[in-house]
């Protein structure tokens, strides 16, 4: 298991570097000169050859890349142009609203997806099977941003009981967190019902009954363990959409997260946050790949780490 | 496609995939013939704003006293023109590189699907958004965002599909008569993937839907005053409790073609491989 991840630490050294390099495009390939950006229009020819000795723009851009990421290795993702503040800073002190966000989301994707797959598989052609299906196709179909106002409309200004912007208690979490995880919901009802028909099917099922066991010991001991790899994998993956439908979701709600922080990073043209933001946002998805990869061998033995 | 294809049978057989492959044409018919359906111009200010639904404006006026409708019905020739447009460039992309990449091999292979890892490091939104934050907003720029963004997955179902054609008997005579390597990829291989790259091209038309929907309403897909649902869902938004129908009515509009292309998607991936249901699992 530890060989297994070093292997995958250090098989992440690429894909990193390039990740790093597409972090680094973003200042470098936008049309216009940072340092022009940075020192604002009123900066004089003298104020802006200052900067661009600064933040390195006179060297090869192969040393700039460098240079950049000795700076990121050492924590320094340099300063937002909007505000001056320290990018690591600003961008932590969002993440934990976000990573907030994303556990709620993924406990109404799980909460809602799991039950929803697993009774609409054992009672296949039922009308809850019926409901439990459409419930899934409209929560894929469905964008987040349209799901979160609708939400806004029914639970925040007809009934009152969530507010439907702003942060700060767990209040303002659940509206968002529901709009957020209802598509994951639905693809995860979708996938529970196919792996927990095919499952049921096995002859393992077939003995675990014929040997007089409870039906609730053969539906969730032995049919729900061996369907649960592939709801591993695809929740696993579903965090790169929680992230993504983040940028979406915490604009709806005004949730003031890493989502929002991007896109207005993206209109007040803040490279070095925009720069940082990418960042992140990838190494928490390569990272949560990996802990899928890791998961997969608690839940099935057979299952050898290579 | 023959009588005996598997398409077509699955279409014949399925009522859920006529009734999505009605559903996707009425969407097509609508895009295409948008300019003779729409009733006004989308962009002309025409009434006061937001005016309930009568029978000169269908479904009222927006914010600003555009016909709603025709707004809708132009919504979907800017949905349909991105979509198609961003699945192509991710198509042909991501196809040639994972042709090359599963013929040539060794370095080649190694150099092009390791550059596919980096970018599918960037989940969905993210890369379109990155990409938009260097080329700029507008409805170009988003088209190439999204389609960029679906290139590492093209070019890696390509790649599986090339490499399993590689050892066929039809593949290995025309090699041994001396056919060029382009011949050998372009009447040999690229054939035989065209019905799996265009059944996936399905599922990718639902999500570069979902894609510009979303980065309209951020303000960073097409911009105003032309008609896109995303951006109409992002300024009806204030009007959501005097007027919900101005972000209901494009959302909606959304939902459904989203839903018609994932479900033809699924249903054409189905009745070309039964074991390839990933996420679907119609039982």
């Amino acid at each position: 298991m530890a060989l297994f991840i070093v292997r995958r630490l250090f098989g992440l050294i690429p894909v990193l570097l390039g990740v790093l390099a597409v972090a680094f495009a973003v200042t470098r390939l936008t049309p216009g000169d940072p340092a022009e950006i940075m020192g604002g229009l009123e900066a004089t020819p003298e104020v802006i050859a200052a900067i661009r000795i600064d933040m390195g723009l006179d060297r090869p851009v192969p040393v700039q890349f460098l240079i950049y990421v000795g700076n990121v290795l050492q924590g320094d993702l340099g300063r937002s142009f909007y505000n001056g503040r320290e990018v690591l800073g600003v961008m932590l002190e969002a993440l934990p609203r976000t990573a907030w966000l994303a556990a709620v989301a993924l406990a109404f994707t799980l909460g809602l997806g799991i039950p929803l797959g697993i009774v609409s598989a054992l009672r296949k052609d039922s009308w809850v099977d019926f409901a439990a299906r459409s419930f899934a196709l409209v929560g894929v179909s469905a964008p987040p941003f349209f799901v979160g106002l609708l939400a806004i409309l029914l639970f925040s200004s007809y009934v009152r009981w969530f507010p439907s912007y702003g942060s700060g208690t767990w209040r303002h979490v659940v509206l968002p967190g529901l709009a957020l995880g209802l598509s994951s919901a639905g693809l995860v009802t979708r996938l529970t019902r196919s792996a927990m028909l095919e499952v049921l099917n096995e002859n393992y099922i077939r003995t675990a009954r014929a040997k007089g066991l409870r039906r609730r010991t053969v539906h969730y001991v032995h049919a729900f363990r061996n369907a649960a790899i592939p709801i591993v994998t695809i929740t696993g993956l579903q965090l790169g959409s929680l992230l993504s439908g983040a940028v979406l979701t915490e604009t709806v709600f005004a949730y003031p997260g890493i989502g929002r922080l991007l896109v207005r990073s993206i209109f007040e043209r803040d490279f070095p946050m925009v720069q940082g933001l990418i960042l992140l946002i990838a190494l928490i998805y390569l990272v949560a790949n990996l802990l899928t990869d890791l998961l997969y061998t608690a839940i099935d033995p057979r299952i050898k780490l290579r | 496609m023959t009588a005996r294809s598997p398409i077509l049978a699955e279409i014949r057989r399925s009522r859920i995939t006529q009734a999505a492959l009605l559903l996707t044409v009425l969407y097509c018919v609508v895009a295409l013939a948008g300019p003779w359906l729409a009733p006004h111009d989308p962009t002309s200010m025409l009434a006061m704003p937001r005016r309930p639904p009568s029978e000169r404006f269908w479904l009222g006026t927006d914010e600003i006293g555009r016909d709603l409708l025709s707004r809708l019905i132009h919504g979907a020739r800017v949905a349909f023109t991105v979509a198609f447009l961003a699945t192509a460039i991710g198509l042909l992309g991501g196809a040639v590189l994972g042709l090359i990449a599963a013929y040539f091999a060794g370095y080649i292979d190694s150099a092009i699907m390791r550059t596919m890892d980096i970018l599918l490091a960037f989940p969905g939104l993210l890369l379109a958004l990155a990409i938009i934050a260097i080329l700029g907003p507008g409805l170009t720029n988003a088209m190439i965002a999204i389609g960029i963004g679906g290139i590492p997955e093209y070019a890696r179902l390509m790649r599986g599909e090339v490499l399993s054609l590689l050892g066929r008997d039809h593949v290995l005579a025309a090699r041994a008569m001396g056919a060029s390597d382009l011949r050998v990829m372009w009447r040999h291989l690229i054939p035989f993937t065209v019905p799996t790259m265009l059944v996936y091209s399905t599922s990718q038309l639902a999500r570069a839907v979902l894609t510009e929907a979303g980065l309209s309403y951020l303000g960073l897909g097409v911009e105003p005053p032309t008609a896109s649902w995303g951006g109409m869902i992002a300024t009806g938004q204030a009007h959501m409790l005097t007027t919900p129908m101005l972000a209901i009515a494009p959302g909606l509009a959304i939902m459904g073609l989203v839903f018609a292309l994932n479900m033809l998607g699924d249903s054409l991936r189905d009745a070309l491989d039964p074991h390839q249901r990933p996420v679907v699992g119609r039982q």
